[in-house]
């Protein structure tokens, strides 16, 4: 194989790139849903915590859960 | 649309897509490259080095394809200032600079033995030295303020104006006299590849791209169950306070 060198490094880069990326998505995933799993028990029955209100406007419905929790500072 | 996005739906449905989505990428990638590698041909020309093309390639495509992402969510962010929309963008943006890096090194390697040379200030490669750039540009900034709310804003607003670069790229090949080569796949003609080519090439293509949206996915769920975590912490801090 001609060029040899150049392809092992293309083709280690191209495997060791989406492979980082997806296991340190991966860790990450994991230690957020432990915790979440810790803090809220809804969480760990659905694996995804609570449902939006069917009655919420979209307003409310895109936002639920999503407080950073600013606006429950005084 | 608001249905599908809110945070709460959003978990569910990507917890069932994320395993098939993931599962689909490894193996069309293994596929794509193994085919490339070891049994489709050498260019006559170029010789094995041709074999760079089936990450290369895909790189490229993901890097172009992924900004584009980046701009959705950011018009999502300012027309509707949709949350989720907001931490897709954050997410984003990393892992397009990971695979603009990868195309850009990939070509370096592919350009050594075939250029003679590591880099060269080409259209093609600059606009996508750029690409890059605007990449790492959104990245810092929407980690630059202490609110969050405003870094998502400055990061949309960098994100629709570094799309004038997309066409750049698509056409830099055609607008000016490049060492880079035309698009051998276009979307009007008939592609200019012999099929024991574009097979693999397709095959890592949809697993790299699968892969892509794999990792997105991934990374916008853990985000909104961080998000999540802060809120509850913060809800219950003032609840402490605000008991006697």
């Amino acid at each position: 194989m001609t060029h040899l060198p150049f392809i092992a490094g293309s083709y280690a880069l191209g495997v060791l790139v989406p492979a980082g990326f997806a296991l340190s998505a991966y860790l990450r995933l994991g230690a957020a849903r432990r915790r979440l799993a810790t803090i809220d028990p809804r969480a760990r029955d659905s694996g995804a915590g609570p449902r939006a209100r069917p009655d919420a406007s979209p307003r409310d419905r895109s936002g639920a859960g999503m407080s950073d929790g600013r606006e429950a500072t005084p | 649309m608001h249905r599908f996005a809110n945070p709460g739906q959003f978990l569910r449905l990507s917890g069932a897509v994320l395993p098939w989505v993931s599962a689909g990428a490894v193996v069309l990638t293994a596929i794509g490259l193994t085919w490339g590698l070891f049994f489709a041909p050498a260019d006559w020309q170029q010789g094995d080095a041709v074999r760079i093309m089936y990450i290369h390639v895909p790189a490229a495509w993901l890097a172009s394809a992924g900004y584009m992402g980046l701009a959705v969510c950011s018009v999502l962010s300012l027309v509707w200032r949709h949350p989720l929309a907001d931490l897709a963008a954050v997410e984003i943006g990393p892992v397009g600079a990971g695979f603009t890096a990868l195309c850009l090194a990939t070509g370096s390697l592919w350009g050594k033995p075939m250029w003679g040379a590591w880099w060269v200030w080409d259209a093609r490669l600059t606009s996508v030295l750029v690409l890059f750039f605007l990449y790492l540009g959104h990245v810092a900034l929407v980690r630059a303020f202490d609110d969050p709310v405003r870094g998502y804003r400055a990061g949309a607003i960098l994100a629709l104006i570094g799309v004038v670069n997309l066409p750049i790229i698509k056409f830099s090949v055609d607008w000016w006299n490049t060492l880079h080569q035309p698009d051998t796949i276009t979307l009007t003609g008939a592609p200019s590849m012999y099929l024991g080519m574009l097979w693999p090439l397709a095959f890592s293509t949809l697993g790299y791209s699968l892969a892509f949206a794999a990792i997105v996915l991934a990374r916008t769920r853990a985000a909104v169950m961080e998000r999540r975590i802060r809120g509850l912490l913060m809800a219950r801090a003032a609840s402490r306070e605000a008991a006697p």
